[in-house]
């Protein structure tokens, strides 16, 4: 573990989130136009962590204490990993309109709105990181895991498989519509050598 | 060699078993395979260059038009599930023998068409056929369900078999008790009854007694008063203060006799409450069950209520008596714990249809709405923790349901409440059986 930490060295971690911050601008960006509502995205947060110290990372917000419903969707190819998509229980109403539903929404599309956030926040992000390097990722369709969990009991030691990411941390604002939604976008460890390549591919090109 | 690639491809996308849609920018359709072609019915040139909502108008407003959007948008994919949204075309169903949902149940993806210089050109909708999944899911969804259902109603039997047990327990407690008071009762009587003749001889001796010391205070002024035994005499009489003596000996006597008749009206009583005598079905006076009921709870009643007696004319009815009396017990109890400072208890019977009625009222804090149609639940108890068992009212509508009679109760909060009992006159207790399971 602390072998990994110091390959990631500033000079790598710097480069990182020069990258992330232009793909979030991007996404930005393109959110923007998807939606037609000023959309924030804050500054991306690096998590190298196990499980447990996950825990405590998570635990020093607010935003992670009620229940939520949890959505994964993995991603594959030169990055591998999965992005975890946090809705608290409010606010997904507001959302009907955001997504071009007409008319009532029933459980259903309520259901697979959820699932299109979650597609649509994981690949913007994503798609702004891979293509900066020159990485070819593709993407499963989404899943809920989870309608009514604590993202603590969620990461409990042993529920879940990962033992060692790491871990992007962003949120999702549409004031208008006073919703929000947290991702945790988790790099697994096979992912850290290709992109540390690419990381020094960068800078030697600087 | 590239040639020969490209033909492979169009056959391979001819061929593969998934429907495979491409549109431009405009939603309109470029591309519709032959899947697609085989379960719409729509060949690919009677399609091509049409808008995707014009053809397929249900498809609009209701979040498709937002995901392609964002293929092209964000050079991202898009899904549809089963799961949430059945189908995106409505094909019907491929299992058309054997049967399943009756549309095809579809996964689809939205993925975007990027051209040399990065931009997204074209989306691709691809759709897979998942009735198979979808049938297995939804059947083990409905299989799960029902063993929930079954596991509910099992562990609701479980309940039932513990209360059944508990008001079996709690009648056998009943039954001790009764038991335990009936022999107490008997031990009682034996002292009773001869403390009870000794009084009467006593009283009698003393009276004797009194009789001499009669004949001595009509002898005395005729004494010599200067005599020393006439002064010793006079000296313990005033010591002793006669006067005093003669008076609270009848008091007393008339006092212990008084005891006495409690104590025999008390065992007698509790000899008629438990009925251990007496455990089968037998024609009974419920006044008379009333009665000795109301004296064994007196202690509970005396302070809290005055007892109002409304009785009717009515037949004795064939009845287990120990148990009538538990429910009565249980309603006067009742009564008198619902009432807070001082109230009356009313006691009014009659007789109706082919059997008797009792009607306990009280002027107590009453039964809210919401709980009345509970309180006869076994454990269900208005009394604070520790009080009450919430028992009592479920034994005594199970015993009413064992006589075949019927048991109810109105109440208004704060005005107090009112339990009716109906009992048939005759049962036919010999053939009951349950008669003698109590």
């Amino acid at each position: 573990m602390m072998q990994i930490k110091e390959q990631f060295d500033e000079d790598r971690r710097d480069a990182l989130q020069e990258v992330v911050n232009i793909a979030m601008g991007q996404a930005g960006n393109s959110l923007a136009k998807l939606f037609d509502t000023f959309v924030e995205l804050s500054i991306p947060k690096f998590h190298l962590c196990d499980v447990a110290e996950l825990n405590k990372v998570l635990a020093k917000n607010d935003a992670y204490s009620e229940t939520m419903t949890i959505l994964r969707q993995p991603f594959s190819g030169q990055l591998r990993g999965e992005g975890i998509t946090l809705f608290n229980n409010s606010g997904v109403n507001e959302l009907g309109g955001l997504m071009g539903y007409e008319g009532e929404v029933t459980f259903g599309n309520e259901r697979e709105m959820l699932l299109d956030v979650c597609s649509i926040l994981v690949g913007a992000c994503l798609n702004g990181v891979a293509s900066q390097m020159e990485m070819a990722i593709s993407y499963t369709a989404p899943t809920i895991i989870s309608t009514n969990t604590t993202i603590e009991e969620f990461f409990k030691p042993g529920s879940v498989q990962w033992r060692y990411a790491m871990i992007m941390e962003i949120r999702l604002t549409l004031e208008q519509y006073d919703f929000t939604s947290n991702m945790l976008l988790f790099l697994s460890e096979d992912s850290f050598q290709p992109l540390i390549q690419k990381l020094d591919q960068m800078l030697d090109e600087l | 060699m590239d040639e020969e690639i490209s033909h492979l491809v169009n056959m391979a996308v001819s061929q593969i078993n998934a429907g495979m849609v491409i549109l431009d920018t405009d939603c309109n359709i470029v591309f519709w395979n032959r899947f697609m072609q085989i379960h719409s019915g729509i060949l690919e040139d009677d399609i091509k260059g049409k808008n995707l909502f014009d053809i397929f108008p249900d498809l609009k407003g209701n979040g498709i038009e937002k995901k392609i959007h964002s293929v092209f948008l964000l050079k991202n994919l898009a899904f549809t599930s089963w799961e949430y949204r059945p189908f995106l075309f409505q094909f019907s169903n491929t299992h058309s023998v054997i049967g399943g949902d009756k549309w095809m149940q579809q996964d689809c993806t939205f993925s975007p068409m990027i051209n040399n210089s990065g931009h997204v050109t074209h989306v691709c909708i691809s759709v897979f056929d998942s009735t198979n999944t979808a049938t297995y899911q939804k059947k083990l969804l409905r299989t799960s369900g029902s063993l929930i259902k079954q596991r509910n109603k099992l562990s609701e039997l479980n309940n039932k078999l513990e209360e059944a047990q508990n008001q079996l327990l709690q009648s056998e407690k009943m039954a001790a008790v009764g038991q335990l008071a009936a022999g107490v009762a008997h031990e009682i009587n034996n002292p009773i009854g001869y403390i009870n003749s000794n009084v009467s001889s006593l009283e009698g001796y003393i009276d004797e007694l009194l009789k001499i010391l009669a004949a001595y205070e009509a002898c005395e002024p005729s004494l010599d008063q200067e005599n020393e035994h006439t002064k010793t005499l006079q000296q313990t009489k005033q010591t002793i203060d006669v006067g005093y003596l003669k008076e609270d000996l009848a008091d007393l006597l008339r006092e212990s006799k008084e005891g006495l008749d409690r104590v025999k009206k008390i065992v007698q009583d509790l000899k008629d409450f438990s009925h251990v005598d007496e455990s089968e079905w037998q024609y009974a006076d419920l006044h008379k069950g009333l009665d000795s009921t109301l004296n064994v709870v007196n202690n509970e009643v005396k302070y809290k209520a005055d007892v109002v007696k409304n009785y009717g004319d009515i037949p004795e009815i064939e009845c287990l008596p120990s148990q009538i009396n538990q429910v009565f017990m249980n309603l006067l109890v009742n009564a008198a714990h619902a009432i807070e400072a001082h109230g009356t208890i009313t006691i009014t019977t009659g007789t109706k249809d082919d059997g008797v009625w009792v009607e306990v009222e009280d002027t107590g804090s009453g039964i809210p709405q919401e709980k009345l149609s509970r309180i006869f639940e076994p454990f269900f108890t208005t009394k604070p923790v520790g009080t009450g068992t919430g028992l009592g009212l479920s034994l005594s509508y199970s015993i009413i349901h064992k006589h075949k009679g019927k048991i109810s109760v109105e109440s208004e909060p704060g005005k107090g409440s009112k339990f009716h009992i109906w009992l048939p006159t005759i049962i036919g207790g010999k053939d009951n059986p349950d008669a003698n399971a109590a």
